[in-house]
This record gives structure tokens, sequence and C-alpha cells, in this order.
């Protein structure tokens, strides 16, 4: 046991318990200083690194530092130390293993919030295993080089503190600064700690270890021990007073830091040199320790070094200020050195630079070879979440409410209630935010089912005439488009309206959004009242909508702030108010129809209107029909022969409308016929007046088939042949001015096959026709010639020799020979040599050439010349023949024969 | 409609087939659509809406529309996505007309191209005219039906 009484023992041992506290000091205050969400993190670190440097110094750490000395440089004796073998050198043991462990937990608070949990482990096990035991035998062993040169530590402002912040610098060069700290623009955030009482009584809990920590150095309870721990008290208060004076005006704010960080600073500086100073150097010694600090904190920021507790401030550059102190203030009598005041400083120089090139070299490649085998630092992920959850999975209530916070401001899911545990505080808070949070969802719940039923687009606009966020699901039903917000209001408009529109729209918007616009004045203007759009619609072309939008202005104060609006689809409404009227105009147009339509059997007028119908698809037929033999003439030919029926038929019908407008689509045929060269382009008029005439009659069939279902069982059951026949004579005898019966009893029309129907009918009333009008005299003629002013034509038909026989002989003039002779002429086609050589019979056949006609004049009865033309070019159709007899004065017969069998 | 307007087609595309290709194209009879499709292998539509409604088409044959690519770029690429192109141009140079000619009140849709033989919708109210054209002895149609 040497020279030590158990005062001393005990002494130790007490002080061995005060550096003890130490560790409490730095885990309160390390963690209070950094943010809640890495607390547990950091104050495990520093209960963690306790342990493992216990253990790593009782194994081999204190053998290193104070074995049997191998030429000054390491200790080789004394490993896995022995409790039991002497009471001082296990005192003593304990008391350097508190040292020990002290140094290694500074590094902790300089890499906070970002150092992984198991490189930091690696580190420990560096720092406490070989950088502080190494260092500590050069320096405190009796055979340490750099000790027998005379360096002097006493407590360990260089062995102890130094070393941790040396090595914790080079863990901060390594890791990097903590995400956020320093921005992108230059300037630094300043991250508060989460709980800043706990760190003023970690700092007090250092304080207070350091009465042990100096005041146990001594190693021996003697009359110094009183001197040393009064010197660092002074210090420690000096540095505290210092640094929060000078820094106070610097940064603006009494930062606590400032207070905690000087005091430690204070406290660091003096522990070299406690022994040796004098109360007033103490003082001295620890201002200036304090303003070392806040220096090389100024420093640190502008090198962008971030150490999270400001660990390197205040153990290394403080230690180094107070290390070169015992030169400077020490009594060289108490230093003991012998060495002159330059040389102590010399000395004292060379310790500071041979600590940080061994603990910084050492620290720095060891941490690099760290690196290379786990990551120091966490995950990105990791920092934000915070390590308490990542590398422990220990969570805080606190934790947890912000999380679920946070996942419901990412989901924006109002349904989402965070946890309240009850009976604590963050419950209450959490308790009262689930109440804001249900009334809030519940109020939202509400306004949403409004917005998303109602079926007006209702929304607000920004003064921009943007769309907010918040607008009725109509709105994007409405205009076929999603994602409104932001959208500015006449964009929904563009390309669905008018230019002229768009910037009617945008004007009154702009001046509804104006506080000095009266608002009656600028309503008149709304041009949306009622305004049909067309909305592009990728499924089906174009989508016509007419909209109805109202706007009103929402007020803050007397400040307009947004437009509200609500626009309504009112197409439906609209649409059926104009089919009512169109309706209202067709059943008008209808009525007259009706009465011009009324005196018509209807079983005639819907066998005229099939009729009518196939010889306008037969012209459609020839249009479209793609046979160059055909020439553009033969085929206004062919599409003038069906017109001239249907007109025909219209007239016989006494359908004058229907008669008139064909005969204005005779009139063009007959001009495109007279042009020198007929052009494809000058069939365009003719496909209209096609389609006109066809509505027109699709109108008489709706007509019809009313009109039939009045009369079922009205007039008799004579065949329709004879009927139309009738009709002709009735309306068109009175028109030439001659009376005629019409003599149909050898007439059956029930030997007509029905193929033959439809194209002898045509014949039968254009030969009739004929006969009235060229036939059968005027009565005054008949009765000048001795004949019944009465004319009388004769329809016949028979069945003979498997073929069908038809005829219509009248009682009139006879052909007339002479005018036909003349018009023979008129036509330019034959010499009046050849035509004066043709028998009669041969003129005759002239009734059949198109293009000649005896009577007067164009009407639209007869005269245009087709009339007996389409005879003859049906009957050749029909495979038949007609044949022409007559006797001047006497009559004039048609007999058509047709064959029954087809093919045979 | 008017005659005026289904002229307004005819003799765009008329002058375009003049203007592109130096061979102005035999206009056909036209004539009213039945029952019956005037639809051929590539189509280019155009739709109208406004105070009057309807569709526009142009239909014409693989063939006639490679030539036409032969000629407009020189080149012998019938490629499908070329042969689109160019019933897309030919669709375009319609829409353009329609827009000449019907001046603001009517919405001309963006052309689309049709390949393959579908129905196409057209109103059923109204009568629809075909004008069939022949160019290069290719047959196409000029399809239009607008209230």
């Amino acid at each position: 046991m040497n020279d030590k009484t158990l005062m001393d023992v005990m002494w130790v041992l007490v002080a061995s318990g005060l550096v003890f506290v130490m560790q409490a000091g730095f885990a309160l205050l390390e963690s209070g200083f950094t943010r809640s969400k890495n607390s547990i993190n950091v104050a495990m670190k520093n209960m963690t690194d306790l342990g493992f440097s216990v253990i790593l110094y009782w194994a081999f750490g204190f053998a290193l530092m104070f074995g049997t000395s191998y030429r000054g440089w390491t200790g080789t004796s004394g490993f896995l130390f022995e409790t039991s073998s002497d009471v001082w050198q296990t005192t003593f043991f304990l008391f350097q293993a508190m040292f020990c462990a002290t140094s290694a937990t500074i590094v902790s608070g300089a890499s906070a919030e970002r150092m992984r949990y198991g490189s930091y482990l690696l580190v420990t096990l560096a720092t406490s295993g070989l950088i502080y035991p190494i260092l500590g035998h050069w320096i405190w062993s009796e055979d340490g080089w750099l000790g027998n040169a005379g360096f002097v530590d006493f407590a360990g402002s260089t062995v102890v503190h130094s070393v941790g912040g040396w090595v914790g610098l080079a863990a901060i060069i390594h890791l990097g600064p903590r995400a956020g700290r320093f921005r992108d623009d230059g300037s630094v955030l300043d991250i508060s700690g989460s709980n800043i009482p706990n760190a003023i009584l970690g700092a007090l809990l250092l304080w207070f270890g350091w009465f042990g920590f100096n005041g146990g150095s001594t190693l021996k309870m003697d009359a110094s021990v009183a001197k040393i721990i009064a010197n660092t008290v002074l210090a420690g208060s000096a540095g505290g007073v210092v640094a929060l004076l000078v820094g106070w005006p610097i940064r603006r704010k009494a930062e606590v830091g400032l207070i905690i960080n000087g005091s430690l600073a204070g406290l660091v500086a003096i522990t070299a040199c406690c022994h040796v100073v004098s109360s007033a150097s103490s003082i001295l010694i620890g201002g200036i320790g304090g303003l070392v600090m806040l220096g090389v904190e100024e420093l640190f920021e502008r090198l962008r070094l971030d150490d999270a507790v400001g660990a390197f401030p205040v153990h290394t550059a403080s230690g180094i200020w107070g290390t070169l102190s015992v030169a400077l203030f020490g009594d060289p009598k108490l230093i003991g050195t012998g060495l002159d005041f330059l040389g102590q400083l010399e000395v004292q120089a060379l310790g500071v630079l041979v600590t940080s090139v061994w603990a910084f070299g050492v620290g720095f490649i060891l941490l690099w070879l760290i690196n290379r085998l786990i990551p120091l630092r966490v995950t990105v992920e990791h920092e934000k979440i915070g390590l308490n959850v990542a590398e422990h999975g220990a969570s805080t209530e606190l934790m947890d409410l912000f999380q679920a916070m946070e996942t419901q401001a990412r989901t924006g899911d109002l349904s989402l209630r965070v946890p309240a545990e009850p009976f604590t505080e963050v419950g209450q808070i959490a308790e009262r935010y689930n109440l804001v949070m249900g009334n809030l969802e519940a109020t939202l719940k509400e306004r949403d089912a409004i917005f998303a039923n109602v079926d007006e687009g209702l929304f607000l606009l920004n003064l921009n005439l943007q769309f907010g966020k918040q607008y009725s699901a109509a709105l994007e039903r409405i205009f076929l488009r999603e994602h409104l917000e932001g959208l500015r209001f006449q964009d929904l408009f563009r390309h669905s309206c008018t230019e002229e529109q768009l910037q009617a729209i945008q004007d009154y918007l702009e001046l509804m959004a104006r506080e000095d616009m009266d608002l009656a004045w600028v309503a008149d203007l709304n041009p949306l009242t009622q305004m049909e759009i067309h909305i592009d619609d990728t499924t089906k072309g174009a989508t016509t909508r007419i909209l109805q939008c109202k706007f009103s202005r929402i007020y803050d104060g007397r400040k307009i702030t947004h437009i509200m609006g609500a626009v309504k689809d009112i197409t439906q409404q609209v649409l059926l108010a104009r089919e009512l009227r169109e309706n209202q105009e067709n059943s008008r147009q209808q009525m007259e129809r009706l009465f011009s339509v009324l005196h018509v059997e209807p079983a005639v007028l819907a066998e005229f209107i099939t009729d009518s119908s196939t010889e306008l698809n037969s012209i459609n037929e020839i249009l479209k029909a793609d046979d160059p033999a055909r020439t553009l003439k033969e085929k206004l030919l062919a599409i003038y022969r069906a017109m001239h029926t249907i007109k025909g038929n219209a007239a016989i019908l006494d359908l004058g409308f229907l008669a008139n407008q064909a005969h204005q689509f005779e009139e063009k045929l007959q001009g495109i016929l007279n042009q020198q060269e007929i052009e494809r382009t000058d069939f365009f008029p003719l496909v209209f007046m096609i389609s006109e005439l066809r509505g027109v009659l699709d109108d008489l069939d709706g007509l019809s088939q009313r009109l039939s279902e009045y009369s079922r069982s009205g007039v008799g059951t004579r065949d329709t042949f004879i009927r139309t026949v009738e009709k002709m004579i009735e309306r068109l005898g009175p028109e030439l001015g001659k009376t005629v019966t019409l003599d149909s009893r050898e007439f059956k029309a029930d030997l007509i096959p029905s193929r033959y129907r439809k194209a002898l009918k045509d014949i039968l009333v254009q030969l009739v026709r004929n006969s009235l009008s060229h036939g059968i005299e005027s009565p005054a003629e008949r009765e000048s010639v001795n004949k019944p002013a009465h004319g009388t034509i004769q329809l016949i038909s028979r069945v003979a020799n498997d073929s069908l026989q038809l005829a219509v002989k009248d009682d009139g003039r006879g052909l007339a020979i002479e005018k036909l002779r003349a018009l023979a002429l008129q036509s330019g086609q034959w010499t009046a040599e050849e035509i004066a050589g043709w028998s009669e019979a041969q003129i005759a056949k002239l009734i059949f050439m198109p293009g000649l006609s005896t009577a007067g004049e164009v009407d639209h009865l007869s005269g245009r010349g087709v009339g007996m033309d389409i005879v003859k070019q049906s009957i050749h159709d029909l495979g038949g023949k007609i044949r022409t007899s007559f006797s001047r004065g006497k009559f004039t017969e048609f007999s058509i024969h047709l064959p029954l069998h087809t093919g045979v | 409609m008017q005659e005026r307007d289904v002229q307004v087609f005819v003799e765009g595309t008329r002058s375009y087939f003049k203007e592109i290709t130096g061979v102005a194209p035999d206009i056909g009879l036209p004539y009213i659509k039945g029952n019956e499709e005037a639809i051929l292998d590539y189509t280019g539509a155009i739709g109208i809406s406004g105070e009057r409604k309807g569709c526009v088409y142009f239909s014409t044959n693989r063939a006639m529309l490679a030539e036409m690519v032969k000629i407009v770029a020189g080149t012998d690429d019938d490629s499908e996505e070329s042969l689109r192109d160019m019933a897309g141009e030919i669709a375009n140079t319609i829409s353009g007309n329609a827009r000449r000619s019907f001046g603001s009140n009517f919405m001309i849709s963006v052309p689309i191209v049709i390949v393959g033989s579908p129905t196409i919708d057209l109103p059923t109210r109204i009568p629809t005219y075909v004008i069939p054209l022949t160019w290069q002895g290719q047959k196409s149609y000029i399809v239009v039906g607008i209230e």
C-alpha cells in the first residue's frame, strides 16, 4: 500500500464515485441537448460506453497505462487486473477506470444524432482500449516519456478531455453534419435541444463530479484538496459567466449553451493546472477557457463542422488552453519539474501536439477502417425518423403521437386517430387532438356528401380566376374533365366555344373580381346564363352541353377574396323546349299536308308513295352505279324518265305541291341536258333535290299511314289500277276541256302478275294520258264530225298463248301524222326527203322517240316528250312489245304483249 | 345542308390532291347513302358540332394511300404509320376546309384516323351524301352528313 493511508483510500474511492456521477451528467447533458427522437440513443451510448470501457480497461487498458514500462512507450504487465491484490492498487484502478470511461463518453456527444450504435461501440473500444491508455502511459506512468520530459497534466485536461474531443473530431469529419444543419444558402440551422432543464442538471452533475475528478487526482487526502476543489469551482464559474457575457451580445440572446458549455470549458481548462495556480489565475484560466470554447464553436460553424453538443470546443480546445496554462500561470515550485517558464511552455506545447497527432491521427485511421466494416452513419431515412426508433425500437409516447399526426398529414385521411394513452400528458393532448379531428371529420363528411351529390357544379375561383381545391363532383362530370385545381375557369371553355364567347367570359369574371364594379350592373353582363358549348369527348367525338352559370362574390370585409360559381347543365331542358317547338312546327306542316292529301284515297296514296320512293331509289341507283358504258347524258335521260313518272302520278292524284317539285326537278334536268357538255359536278344539285323529295315523301308516308288507320274499312275493293286511271281522267279531262268515260269492263287487274304491276300501271297511265291529250277530241270537235260529245277510253286485259295482252283504245282522232312529220323535220335528225319517203306506220313510230311531243306547250301534265318513250323503254325492259294501230278520225289503239313466263 | 357545303369538301379535296400529287382526282356522281357502308381501308373523319352537327369523312384504300405516300414523301414506305399519317393529313385538309367555310359558329373536332371498316355513326335523321373519287384508278369516298 506504499505510503497511502486509509483516509487517502477513502477519499479516492469517494472521488471515484464522484467521477462516476459525471457519466450521469453526460447522459443528461447530451440527451437534453439533442432532439427527443435521438435522446434515448445518446443516453444509451453513455451508459454502454461506461460498461465497455471499464471491462476493457480492466482487461488491458490499465496494464498498458500503468504496467511495467517498455522504454516509456507502453505498459507491459498487469493485464486482467486482480482486485484482491492490493487495496491501494484496487482503489487506483477504480479511479482510473472512471477516468477512462469519461474520456470515451465525450465522443458520443460530438457524434450524436447520426452515428450508428454498433460503429460507436467499436470507436469506444478503440478509445478506451488503445488511444487513452497508451497516451496515459506517456504522461501519467512513472516512466512515461512525456511525463519524464516535464509535461504536466494534473487531472487530465489533455489525457482525458482532449483525447475524447480529438476522437470526437475525427468522428465528426467522417460522419459529416446532421441532415439540414448547414443549408445550401450558407445559413446554419440551430438545432435546439429537447430538454434543456435536463441538460442543465447534467452540467451541474458534471461540475459536482469534477470535485472528485480534480480533487481525487491528488490521489491522497491532504491540504491541497480544498484548494484544488475551490480553484475548480472558481474556474467553472468564471468560464460560464465570461462565455455568457461575451456570447450574449454576439448571439443576440442569452443562449443556455453559453452558460453550460462556458462552465464546462472553465472546468476542463483548470483540470490540468488546478494544483499549481492561484485563485485569481483560476478565474482567469476558467474565463479564458470559456472564451476559447466560444471562439472554437464559431470557427466550427464557419468550417461546417457539426459538433452536436460542442464536445470539441469544450473538452479539447479548452483542454489545450488549460494544459498550456500550467506553464503560463503555474507556480514553478509547485509544478516541480525544474524547468524554466519557456522550457515548461515548450514541453506543454509538445504534449498538446503529441496528443493531437496520436488521438486524432489514430482515431481518424481507426474510424476510417470501421467505416469500411460497418458504415458509421445511419441511413437518411433512419436519421429522419430518429435513432431511438431506428436503432433501438424505443419509441416515446410523443414520438408515437407525432408519427400518427405525420401519417395523417401525409395521407389526408381524417378517419385516422392517434393513440391516446390515458393518464399521461401526451395522452391528454392526443385525446383532444382526436376530438378536434372527429368534429372536423364529421363536418367535412357532411360537406363531402353535399359536394358529391349536388347536381350543380359548385366551385370557388381565386382572383386569378383559378379553381380551388374544393369543388363539387358534378363540375368534373359537366366538363368531362378531372383535376381542375389551379386551372383557370376560362380554360374549361377553350376550344369549346367561340373566341368571342371566351373573351366575354373572361371580361365578365374580371369585372366580377373588382370591388369598384357595381354587382347589379356586372350581373347583366354574364354571358353564361345560357351557353351552348361543345366538349371534345374522346369516346364519341364531341358532346354538346347547354350550361347555365351563376356567380357571386365572396367578401372578407370589403375586399373580394373569391368568386363563387354554380354551373348547371340545362341541356335536357333546353333541348326539350326546342323539340317541343319543332314538333309544333312539324304538326302545323303536317296538318297543311294532310289537307292537301285528304281527297286521295289512302290505298291509292300509299301505292303512290311506294311507287314514287321506288323511282327515287332507282334515280339514286343510277347515280351510284359505276357503269362507264352509260354516258352522262343517258343517265340524265334515265333520271328524267323516272322523275317524269313521279310528276305524272302526282298530277293524277292532284298532289300539286309534289308535281311542282318534280317539275322543278325536270326543269333543272332539262337545263343540264341543254348544255353543250355535261359535267359530273352538274349532278350535285340533283342529289339535293332528290333528298328533298324523299323528305316530302317520308312526311306523306307518315300521313298516309295515319289516314289508312281511319279509313281501313272505307272505299270499295276496286283495284287501285282502275282507280288511279279514273282519278287521272277525272282530273285531267276537265283541265283539257274533254269529257271521257273509262270503259274497264274487259279489264281484270288480277290477271297481272305482281312483278309487272308497278311498271304496267305507269304504262297504262301514260297511254291513257296520251289518249286524253292527243287522241280524244274536244266535245265541239267531236260533235262537228258526228261523234258523241263523250269520248270513251277502253281498257282491256286478257291472257292468250302464255302471254299477257293489254290494250288501251280510244275513239278519238287517230294519230296526228302531219304534226309528227313536221316535228321530225324540226328535230333536224332527218332530211325532208327521208321523211317524205316514210309510210304512216313509220311516222307513227316517232311518238316513241325521246324529245318529240305534239302537245302545244310545256306544262306539268305532258309536253315533255318523255311519256311515250318511258312506255316503250319500260315495255322493252319487261321483255314485251307494243303495237300501235289507228284509223284517222276513228280510233287509236296501243296493244301490249308481255311474256307470262320469263325465260321461256 | 346546302349544295355549297358539299362542294366545299369536294373542291377542297380535289385541289389538295392536285397540289400534293399533281394529279386531280375524277369526281364521281354524288348519291345519297343508303344502308350500305361507304367505307374503305383507311378513313380520316371529323365531327362537327355547333349550330349544325354532323360528320365528314374521307375513306380510301391502302393502295391509294401508299401511292400518295410515294409521291409526297418520295419513298416506298408503306408502313402502317405513314399510311395513317397520310390519311390524317387528308382529314386535316378536310378539317381546314370546314373551318374556313363554316366560320366560328362551328366546333370542329380534331381529325381522327380509323383503320379497317368499322361502322361510323352518322346522323340518321338527315341524308348523308357520298361523293366517289377516282385517283390513279383507285376509288375513295368523301362522305358528308351535316344538318
